[in-house]
């Protein structure tokens, strides 16, 4: 038997309570517990008011005498001071909250937890309170701003659409590089943002390496929130409010101002004879009639306790949300219960539910958002009365130029109204998840744990299309309807064999852990057309097509880790992690991850001790591999589809090469960091990377006169180096008023170290190109270099470049790894300009900034992001800001505080080519002219809130009470012409990281909240 | 219990072994090569390339109309000089239209892609089919050969210079086995003889047998001996081996269906290509192809007609309208040309008119339009639509433009009756001193509204890709037919000088498109009626009988003539030299910036 400092104590403090007596005092008896497991606090003091105390035996229990009307105050190093009146009761049982302001913190890293002193990696965690200000139903959009070196931007702001995160940079460039989430200790899993109790984001290798598959991009570790406490806890919160899209700089033209611009690329006559006057009495603002004002609701209740042994957590909440744009909406509805019970003193149980189901629409046309963005001001979509007035209940339907209802034009180049359309179709789903968790813990001995978490998850989706026969989109076909569905199963188990031992001032902890999966997916779809108005049924339709498939997966892994700590000095850890990923070839499933990470806590040094300046110190360096498999299945095999047929009979059709070398993707991190607390009152914290990708997984390029595209392979190596900074604290905090700041900036430099035959890799999407080229960003733009508007005619120009060629007639380079040019021309026509490197989607740095005041029982607290020096490619100018390509487009402003502005005459000095008509040199094609700076500030959250005071709530019996009123983006500062500067982050097999189009903006929102808590 | 532990994890080890999973909606290729029939389904799949939408990197959820046969006769046809194109649309087909291609749009990376594709997929079968084995192996066979001849002409066609222009200019990428290590440009010429060298071979092995899974004798969508014939045909007259080009129309037309010389109904045609004698072999379409149904917006047809769900962009020219017009019993344009309105004078909802049904709607009233210069990029609209002209007794036509009087005076040029208005103050674009004016019948609708001519353009629609199964959208498109193959000859002979051989040939087609007396040519008339050779008559009929079906450009420019394209439409005024470097397309970027092959110049 060892002898701990703890049971010494308690020893001692028996030995105390045998001498202090009392006799009208009444005897008190009860357990201490740790609120958040639910375990008894083994030597808690328990103090009475009047004089005298004791302290809690082995099972957290304890008997003291106190006078009826005193005061018992429980506490607990790592532990908040707790009061109880003793109002004459004999047995007060209470569970002590983990204090977070200590350095004894502990925060749960996934399989492990690690007292946040000693962690030896580069970790932030926050609490679900600091996480909530804003409204959304995102865990993304919530991180936004809120760490350093991660870079979250959400290019939609559908309801419901979740956010890309990045986390120190973009290693991978087609594989998927978000980060993995881990639930409540495994990967995987769902949760409901309001259930959140910390979240944690592992940045450095040497703590993700342990999740090895899919860890590349980083892990965010939730925990869920669990019952604590003897006495019962309800809370209930609820908010609501309004949110507008947030249109930033862009500005359709409105009816005059394109008159004008009309005019000024066509002869008089033409002008006369085309484009009455009368135009002018037409001017409809489809923005603000394809964006409406939306509403956001939230409300969510808890309730958390004790009942016998067993702690419990339960929660509902509903969200609802109706976007901007008209006939969008997502709405949740999500149920949480956590339960952990005693079974026997060494064997604990604990069992997680979460349930969700959500409904979601979406416009029913692509074409509703680009109408939103280019459709003509003269056409004013309502069917136009006798007297010259229009019915605004009556979209007119649309399909020519013509329009039936007054014989006039309709000016929009594709003729479909798609307000008739909106009135009539939908397109809207539904889905249902539950996660199931029985986690078993074993206390085999005081040094050994067994561990044993088991997850169930099954889901399932359904989606509907409708496309009535009145409208545009279904009158061809007489009715068009879609039904899908989809469902997901699957199981894992997680077993781990934990040790933690201390010899004298050496600590030792260690994990073996092996852990399996497998899942199912299945789906079937099916379309319909020719039904009558109004009916919905697929059986009422005539079939057109069906669809259906199923997939299995499986994975498992062994991983080991290894802590030692000295005297709480020095603390070192390694671990180990091998994975299987059936997305490989049977030669390459096997991955190795190793991590190693050492801290020193230099403040615990002599020479620190009591320093006031510099009260924490600590020195963290780290090393560690994770991999990447995050790609779709099956693409190591050659396949042939057969969806297809011919003359009714099935036909083959090969789809792609196969494989077989396909393996995984490795990210290699070393990290370096500085954790601080000077003047006892900043945190400060320092961090340096270097991360390697290598064998990156990439869908490479093929020559398409191959018959094929591309070939996912493992291409090349790209490395990532940055240093992060955070800094928080309070300037003023005393009793009536506090003021707290907070900033973080991550700096990241993302650079192509190797590439196959050290050549080009010109990415296509969207027809905008972007070139993976040694010594580059990753997200390089390629494409025609815009040389400006020349003074004397008014005409577009690029460059034209002629390379210095080596003798085997390729362009030499230059040491950025750039063909050297020998001859720079401008030329007039965009076909004959080149091609070349012409800046980057990736930021440069970005992070935020935070503040809280409190001024007596109001708290106002404030945060925003940025992102600066990222290009963004606005491909909506190539229609928009068209000089007269698009004669049936309406077209944007130009007066957008950009100093914009159109070539008139010669002399003019001017970023707008003169006006031509249905122009063909390509003025509108696609070059550097429409890549923008995509830099921005952004407010994301202000709130005021207001608590009641202790003396009131008393009163009202109530723990507490808040009201706040919150505002997200309600600033935004940029230099972006398009609507929104946040664009999508993942460049993928569709998108380019940073490519603009008809993107549905985020809200401008504005909601009024309340908690209360009893 | 620890052993139990130890015994559980090592089931679930040994079952974690086996990772090897395969989509349920593909297979690989063993897993085909598996199947007895598996030639069959890897052949079909060419035939499903025509006409399917198939993800080029992702995009095919977006890109509408992404397939080949749409890409592949807008390519073909726009760049002739039949249609009008009423303005610049998203769609790159405008592009192609306006001789101003980007190699960045899919139309161009598309057609080049899925050609690739197609030529992949017939080599692989090439490769793995044993010859002899049995009549249905070597029928397959012989269609693989069959496609990868007619792939690599329609890429020597369109992505380099006519054979005519030198065999030894760069051609495109020859693939003729499975080795895609290398990418390097062919000459045309050798793109062509190894063109001509596999349809031989299609021939002897499509020769051995019939084909069984064709089950309908008259199921025209599949390739046949005679589709290689008639193909063969086709390259012979390209490259000018005109003995060899009538020696396979020769072997053809001697077991020629009667409809040949009889004639069929024209209109009827489109709706049943596929099993219709005039087809030798199209491409196969039905009601369950997306270009029917959800996508039908999206079809070759929906250029063409509005109909429903069609856009109608394309419009017939002015021009070819009036060569028409000389031969008013032409059944060719009475079966295809089209005015959408939607109701007529008396207010009855009516489809799409054809000639006579305008001229009876119009009861004697004109308009006269014309193009007009809207800016100096020489881009024209047609203008003019005074609705209640009325000709004089002499054939003239007055009528109000801009509140000025003109007169358009009927002057019968190269065989055409056209107009001309003389007047230097006519703001209509000047040919050689004289406005051209077009006069067509016109009438205003009962609700007061114009005909569907009041816009910038007069709107047109022809209907050679539309009706069947009642669609107005669907249609199997037709690559080979009796038609091309009698023409094939006809100019064959032409250009031996076998003067008379020709023009029979010629009117053969002729009379079986109800033209009969001094409309069937001979050596003495075709100079009255505006042919400055035989050669120019039968390239003016393979234009009336062809047309739409992406003969034209090629027709003009291997015969190295100039296409005069000075007619209204979104694109330029101009005449086009057979050397201009506008006519091989621009080679997709995606293939330059991968393989480093050469570009066109431009």
């Amino acid at each position: 038997m060892t002898l701990s400092p703890t049971r010494i104590l308690t020893v001692l403090a028996s030995l105390a309570l045998s001498i202090t007596m009392s006799a009208q005092n009444v005897s008190v008896s009860g357990q201490v517990l740790d609120a958040s497991t639910g375990e008894p606090i083994i030597g808690a003091g328990v103090l009475v008011s009047t004089g005298g105390g004791t302290v809690t035996d082995y099972d957290g229990n304890y008997v003291v005498s106190a006078p009826k009307g005193a005061v018992l105050v429980f506490s607990s190093l790592g532990y908040t001071e707790h009061k109880e009146n003793v109002d004459g009761r004999t047995k007060i049982n209470v569970s002590l909250q983990p204090d977070n302001q200590l350095l004894e913190e502990v925060v749960v890293l996934g399989y492990t937890s690690q007292k946040k002193a000693e962690l030896s990696s580069s970790v932030v965690t926050m609490s679900g309170d600091q996480l909530r200000d804003v409204s959304t139903s995102d865990v993304g959009n919530m991180l936004q701003g809120k760490v350093a070196g991660v870079v979250v931007m959400n290019g939609s702001g559908q309801p419901g659409s979740s956010a890309d995160i990045r986390i120190r940079g973009t290693g991978s460039i087609t594989a998927g590089a978000g980060p993995l989430y881990v639930v409540d200790g495994v990967a995987g899993g769902s949760f409901n943002p309001n259930d959140i109790e910390t979240i944690t984001v592992l940045k450095d290798a040497s703590a993700t390496a342990l999740y090895g598959a899919a860890a590349a991009g980083g892990v965010i570790v939730v925990t869920t929130k669990s019952g604590s406490g003897e006495k019962t806890n309800v809370e209930f919160k609820a908010s609501a409010g309004i949110k507008r899209a947030l249109t930033g700089r862009f500005e359709p033209m409105n009816s005059s101002e394109l008159y004008e611009y009309t005019r000024g690329m066509y002869s008089k006559t033409f002008f006369k004879m085309r484009y009455p006057e009368t135009l002018l009495e037409q001017d409809f603002d489809w923005v603000d009639n394809c964006f409406k004002t939306g509403v956001v609701q939230n409300y969510f209740a808890s309730v958390s306790g004790k009942a016998g042994k067993v702690s419990y957590y339960a929660s509902v909440d509903h969200y609802n949300e109706k976007g901007t744009l008209i006939n969008t909406n997502f709405m949740k509805n999500a149920a949480r219960i956590n339960l952990s019970a005693p079974i026997t003193d060494r064997f604990t149980m604990h069992a997680r539910i979460n349930y969700a189901k959500t409904y979601d629409q979406s416009q029913s046309s692509w074409r509703t958002l680009d109408y939103a963005y280019y459709a003509m001001p003269w056409d004013i979509p309502y069917v136009q009365n006798e007297d010259g007035t229009y019915n605004y209940n009556e979209p007119i339907y649309m399909t020519g130029s013509t329009r039936p209802d007054n014989g006039g034009t309709w000016w929009t180049q594709n003729p479909s109204n798609i307000l008739h359309s909106e009135k009539y179709n939908y397109s809207k789903g539904h889905g249902e998840d539950i996660t199931g968790d029985l986690q078993l813990v074993w206390n085999v001995t005081d040094w050994l744990t067994l561990t044993s978490i088991n997850r169930y998850d099954s889901s399932n989706s359904y989606y509907e299309y409708y496309a009535d026969p009145r409208t545009y989109d279904g009158m061809g076909t007489n009715g068009d309807l879609e039904n899908s569905d989809s469902e997901w199963n699957g199981w894992g188990t997680t077993n781990l064999a934990k040790y933690h031992q201390t010899f004298g001032s050496h600590d030792v902890n260690a994990i073996l852990g092996w852990e399996y999966g497998e899942g199912y997916s299945r789906s079937m779809g099916a379309t319909g057309i020719n039904f009558p108005i109004g009916q919905r049924s697929l059986s009422n339709s005539i079939m057109n097509s069906i669809s259906g498939a199923d997939a299995q997966s499986r994975s498992w892994a062994l991983l080991a880790q290894a802590q030692y700590s000295y005297l709480g000095k020095y603390v070192a850890t390694a671990s180990i992690r091998y994975d299987e990923s059936y997305k490989f070839g049977p030669l390459n499933r096997g991955g190795y991850f190793p991590g190693v990470s050492a801290a020193w806590i230099i403040s615990k040094e002599d020479f620190l001790q009591g320093s006031s300046a510099i009260s924490f110190l600590k020195l963290r360096a780290g090393y560690g591999k994770t991999g990447n498999d995050n790609i779709p299945a099956f693409t190591y095999q050659d396949t042939f589809s057969l969806s297809g047929q011919y003359n009714k009979v099935k036909t083959a059709i090969l789809e792609r090469m196969a494989n077989p070398s396909l393996g995984w993707e490795e990210a290699y991190m070393a990290s370096l960091g500085i954790d601080a607390e000077i003047a006892k009152n900043w945190n400060v914290t320092v961090d340096l990377y270097h991360t390697i990708n290598d064998k990156i997984l990439l869908e490479a390029p093929m020559s398409p006169s191959t018959g094929f595209f591309a070939v996912m392979s493992n291409v090349g190596k790209v490395r990532n180096m940055g240093v992060e900074f955070a800094i928080d604290g309070s300037i003023i905090n005393n009793k009536n008023f506090g003021w707290t700041v907070g900033a973080n900036l991550g700096f990241n430099k993302n650079s192509v170290l190797e590439l196959p035959e050290h050549q080009d890799i010109v990415m296509n999407r969207g027809d905008v190109n972007q070139v993976i080229r040694e010594g580059h960003d990753v997200y390089t733009w390629y494409m025609p270099e815009w040389a400006g508007v020349d003074e004397k005619t008014g005409q577009p120009q690029w460059y034209h470049l002629e390379y210095q060629l080596d003798e085997n007639g390729d362009p030499v380079r230059d040491k950025n790894n750039n063909p050297v040019v020998a001859e720079k021309t401008i030329v007039n026509n965009l076909n004959q300009a080149t091609q070349t490197a012409v800046g980057t989607a990736s930021p440069i740095f970005s992070g935020g900034l935070n503040t809280g005041l409190r001024f007596g029982n109001f708290t106002l607290t404030a945060n925003g992001n940025f992102v600066v020096g990222n290009m963004i490619y606005n491909k909506i100018r190539e229609e928009m800001d068209a000089d007269g390509a698009y004669t049936g487009l309406n077209q944007m402003s130009i007066n957008n505080g950009l100093g914009w502005k159109r070539w008139q005459k010669e002399g003019d000095i001017a970023t707008h080519p003169a006006l031509v008509a249905a122009r063909s040199d390509g003025a509108n094609g696609t070059s550097s002219r429409y890549l923008e700076d995509g830099s921005f500030f952004r407010l994301r959250n202000v709130t005021l809130s207001y608590t009641l005071p202790d003396s009131v709530l008393k009163n009202i019996k109530m723990e507490g009470a808040r009201i706040y009123v919150s505002g997200d983006n309600l600033l935004t500062l940029s230099r972006f012409s398009g609507m929104d500067p946040e664009v999508r982050l993942d460049g993928d097999t569709y998108h380019h990281a940073g490519l603009y189009t008809h993107n549905y903006p985020v809200p401008l929102s504005v909601v009024l909240g309340i908690d209360v808590k009893f | 219990m620890k052993n139990i532990f130890a015994l559980c994890i090592a089931a679930l080890l040994l079952a974690a072994c086996n990772m090897d999973f395969y989509s349920s909606d593909s297979m690989t290729s063993a897993q085909l090569a598996d199947n007895p029939s598996s030639a069959v389904y890897t052949t079909d799949g060419i035939y499903t390339l025509f006409k399917d939408r198939i993800a080029y990197k992702g995009q095919s959820g977006g890109e509408s109309g992404n397939y080949y046969c749409r890409h592949y006769f807008q390519l073909a046809e726009l760049r002739g000089d039949n249609v009008t194109v009423s303005g610049q649309s998203e769609d790159p087909f405008t592009l192609a239209y306006m001789y101003n291609d980007d190699p960045t749009k899919k139309n161009i990376y598309y057609t080049w892609w899925i050609a690739y594709k197609m030529i992949n997929a017939a080599n692989s079968n090439i490769d793995a089919i044993v010859p002899g084995a049995s009549e249905l192996s070597d029928h397959l066979l012989g269609e693989n050969y069959f496609f990868r001849a007619f792939m690599h002409l329609h890429l020597v066609t369109l992505f380099a210079t006519p054979y005519t222009s030198g065999r030894d200019k760069p051609g495109v990428v020859l693939r003729n086995n499975l080795d895609i290590s290398t990418t390097t440009r062919a000459t045309v010429g050798e793109v062509y003889d190894q063109i001509v060298k596999d349809l031989i071979t299609a021939k002897e092995y499509l020769a051995h047998g019939e084909l069984e899974r064709i089950g309908n004798a008259n199921e025209k969508g599949y390739v046949t001996l005679n589709a290689a014939t008639a193909l063969l045909s086709r390259v012979y007259l390209y490259m000018e081996e005109n003995d060899k080009c009538i020696e396979q129309c020769n072997e053809l037309l001697a077991n020629a269906p009667s409809s040949v010389t009889s004639g069929y109904d024209y209109e009827d045609y489109p709706k049943h290509t596929y099993d219709h004698p005039e087809t030798i072999w199209c491409i196969r379409l039905d009601t369950s192809d997306e270009w029917a149904g959800e996508h039908a917006e999206a079809s070759i047809a929906s250029m063409y007609v509005k109909d429903g769900q069609g856009w109608g962009e394309h419009y017939w020219n002015d021009n070819l309208i009036d060569d028409f017009r000389r031969c008013p019993e032409d059944k060719r344009f009475k079966a295809y040309f089209r005015m959408r309105i939607s109701q007529n004078p008396s207010g009855d909802h009516v489809g799409n008119l054809n000639w006579e049904e305008m001229e009876a709607a119009a009861g004697g009233k004109v308009t006269v339009l014309f193009p007009i210069k809207i800016n100096d990029d020489s881009i024209s609209c047609s203008d003019g639509f005074d609705y209640s002209c009325t000709p004089n007794a002499d054939g003239s036509v007055p009528f109000k433009y801009m509140s000025k009087s003109y007169t358009a005076v009927p002057e019968v040029v190269n065989g055409v009756k056209q107009y001309f208005v003389n007047d230097a103050s006519f703001p209509g674009v000047k040919l050689n001193g004289k406005s051209r004016v077009y006069v067509r019948p016109a009438f205003t609708l009962k609700d007061g509204t114009r005909t569907n001519m009041g816009g910038t353009y007069a709107i047109y629609f022809n209907t050679k890709f539309s009706y069947q199964d009642g669609l107005a959208m669907l249609t199997s498109p037709v690559f080979l037919r009796w038609g091309e193959v009698v023409l094939n000859r006809a100019e064959a002979y032409a250009k031996k000088g076998e003067k008379a051989k020709a023009l029979e040939d010629v009117n053969t087609i002729r009379k079986r498109a109800g033209l009969s007396g001094d409309q069937l040519l001979t050596e003495s008339n075709i100079a009255g009626l505006g042919f400055k050779s035989v050669t120019d008559a039968v390239l003016a009929e393979r234009r009336f009988e062809l047309c739409f079906e992406g003969h034209r450009f090629f027709d003009v420019f291997r015969n190295q003539l100039p296409m005069d394209r000075q007619y209204v439409g979104c694109h330029k005024w101009e005449t086009i030299q057979p050397n201009d470097i506008r006519l091989a397309l621009l080679i997709p970027l995606d293939e330059i910036n991968a393989s480093g092959i050469p570009q066109n110049p431009r």
